[in-house]
């Protein structure tokens, strides 16, 4: 270090935070994105559909009609009947909600998780660190699927350990990316800075390393929601999803498939209507990556 | 390269230890009632309890776990709850047909995802690798039940090319006879890994053409084929190969998925049987059997990257 001239805090631009990417920038190069905004497309209509895809859906969930099981999609059926004559369409519509809430709840709940677990471990290191992320990197090791299966076998189907089980599955991942991005703050010159000041160490973590790791931990977390959409799917489809009878697009892929020799679109539709949400996550958090790194 | 070794094994052995007690725990606070399994809803309260007595469940959690691991060691797996036969050898054979289709859609993957993420690689930024990157990350989207049944609505229903079901008679697989009924399964569990190492290929293939020894080759003159082919590939194909074999586990998590959905019998199926009619040491030894199987692969993972990447350091 140069001792020569007296250190003044306040013009070396080291020891100032680093400048977070700027929203105009990034929207501006996300905009251009072709892929970017079929992704943002598609994610608004979906979450429209979450939002008042119930008031829109022309028969109730559970409605049946007598003598029209399994019948081709036509004007009073746009996508068809199922098993109990129940309108497939309006069964989508109406599960919007749930493949869209559930699985963001789950992302919130590992958010929790992972995110202090991982500040923690980054922050702290030493044993600490060690013992922490060999448990993660072991939970890790454990192929996903089974991981839910066994957890909700153990603490049984329902929406709410649905959340669960897809939350404890994502918390890992989340917490290795956190503690990756403190590790590469922590030894920074406005860290040190702020420890000079006097600075506790809960105000280190909360005011000066979270604020620069959220932008990309909110990222990652917009391709974590989209996976918990494809494992809710998954669980669904082997029906330890949310129960009957409630609209499970999952579960109504695994009913309808037993009919697939009669009426191969009825579990087309909730297939579609899976695979069209996760890739619209993906697209948008792919454009988001890409519209950051540019600024 | 033995203490690496060494040090490698013994975080296979803690991994093994770690995963086999929370397997042990989540399916001891699991809400089921193994005499209940055993003897149904019919049984009196006193025969469920001299039941659970001889099975040994109500003593203490760390001696159970003791037995249940040196009974799983010397391959003294028991018997299902729900279809009355011995453990072992239903895995056994169940792990066999996996592996023979976990094999398959290796043999699809590597090639074709390499190639796609090599090509996608070196046009960078160009229609072509657009194409690649927009048609992998789609396909890492798209949930292996959704394409399952995609490929069984064309090749089955429609074009009658190959059969929808994969069921075999008494879960013996003759390759001769049922090859047909892996085709399908094979690619479905393919098409989502294939997008993941095509983009991993392709983030590898553009870093290793900017670097400085490239350039150098470039500029000394050599042909770009040469550069590409002799000096490139070495250097980028080592990332998506660690990678593929660190996806075992997702391969393994799959098959839970495809099997079910076309009814092939393998340890996917059998685990999510197990699972779904609470069938208790079924689903230990079917999870089992998987977790060795990931932490073995990953092990064998960092070794292949050891030798494949002479620089990495090996303390």
């Amino acid at each position: 270090m140069n001792t020569d001239q007296p250190l003044d805090l306040t013009y070396d631009r080291s020891l100032i935070r680093p400048r977070l990417p700027r929203f105009p920038m990034v929207l501006r190069h996300f905009s251009r994105s072709r892929t970017a905004m079929i992704g943002l497309f598609l994610l608004t209509f979906w979450l429209i559909m979450a939002l008042v895809g119930g008031l829109l859906a022309p028969y109730g969930m559970n409605q049946m009609e007598a003598g029209a099981v399994w019948k081709a999609p036509s004007a009073q059926h746009v996508m068809g009947t199922d098993q109990l004559g129940r309108d497939i369409f309006s069964r989508v519509m109406i599960g919007a909600r749930q493949m869209v809430v559930l699985p963001a709840l789950s992302v919130t709940f590992a958010l929790l998780l992972g995110v202090s677990i991982g500040l923690t471990a980054g922050y702290v290191g030493g044993w600490l660190d060690e013992v922490i992320m060999r448990v993660m990197d072991v939970l890790m090791a454990f192929p996903i699927v089974m991981l839910y299966l066994i957890i909700i076998v153990a603490i049984g189907a329902s929406a709410v350990n649905v959340v669960l089980a897809l939350g404890i599955g994502a918390a890992p991942a989340i917490a290795r990316l956190t503690r990756g991005l403190v590790l590469d703050l922590r030894n920074r010159e406005f860290i040190a800075a702020a420890r000079m000041r006097g600075e506790s160490r809960l105000y280190i973590l909360s005011r000066e390393i979270f604020p620069n790791i959220t932008a990309p931990i909110l990222v990652d977390a917009l391709v974590r929601i989209g996976y918990a959409c494809f494992s809710m799917g998954a669980l669904g489809f082997l029906g330890l999803g949310v129960p009957p009878p409630s609209p499970d697009w999952g579960r109504m892929v695994s009913e309808a498939r037993t009919a697939l020799i009669i009426m191969p679109t009825a579990p087309l539709f909730p297939a579609l209507a899976i695979a069209s949400l996760v890739v619209s996550f993906n697209l948008v958090a792919d454009g988001m990556t890409e519209a950051m790194k540019v600024d | 390269m033995v203490r690496f070794l060494l040090k490698r094994g013994l975080t296979l052995f803690i991994s093994m230890f770690v995963l086999s007690v929370l397997i042990f725990i989540l399916s001891a606070v699991m809400p089921i009632d193994p005499a209940l399994t055993v003897l149904g809803r019919e049984s009196t309260p006193e025969t469920r309890a001299a039941l659970t007595e001889q099975l040994g469940l109500n003593r203490p959690l760390p001696e159970r776990y003791l037995d249940w691991v040196g009974n799983f060691l010397r391959g003294n797996w028991g018997e299902s709850y729900r279809l009355g036969v011995a453990i072992l050898p239903l895995v056994q054979r169940r792990l066999l047909n996996s592996v023979v289709l976990a094999v398959l859609a290796l043999t699809i993957i590597v090639p074709v995802s390499l190639t796609l993420g090599v090509i996608a690689g070196l046009k960078e930024g160009q229609p072509v690798d657009r194409s690649i990157s927009v048609g992998s990350l789609v396909s890492i989207s798209i949930p292996d039940f959704v394409i399952g049944l995609i490929l069984i609505v064309i090749f089955s229903w429609w074009l009658r090319l190959l059969p929808g079901d994969s069921s075999l008679r008494g879960d013996d697989l003759d390759l001769l006879r049922d090859w047909r009924k892996l085709v399908l399964p094979a690619f479905t569990a393919a098409f989502v890994l294939i997008g993941y190492v095509a983009r991993v290929t392709r983030v590898s293939m553009i870093s290793v053409m900017g670097s400085a020894y490239i350039r150098t080759a470039i500029l000394k003159g050599l042909p770009y084929r040469w550069v590409v082919l002799r000096h490139a590939l070495r250097n980028a194909l080592i990332a998506p190969i660690a990678v593929i074999t660190t996806q075992v586990a997702w391969l393994v998590g799959g098959l839970i998925v495809i099997e079910r959905l076309f009814n092939y019998p393998g340890i996917g199926s059998l685990f999510a049987d197990a699972a779904l009619r609470n069938d208790l040491p079924m689903i230990q030894a079917s999870a089992m059997i998987a977790i060795t199987l990931v932490v073995a692969s990953q092990a064998l993972a960092d070794v292949l990257y050891a030798v494949l990447n002479p620089r990495i350091q090996m303390s």
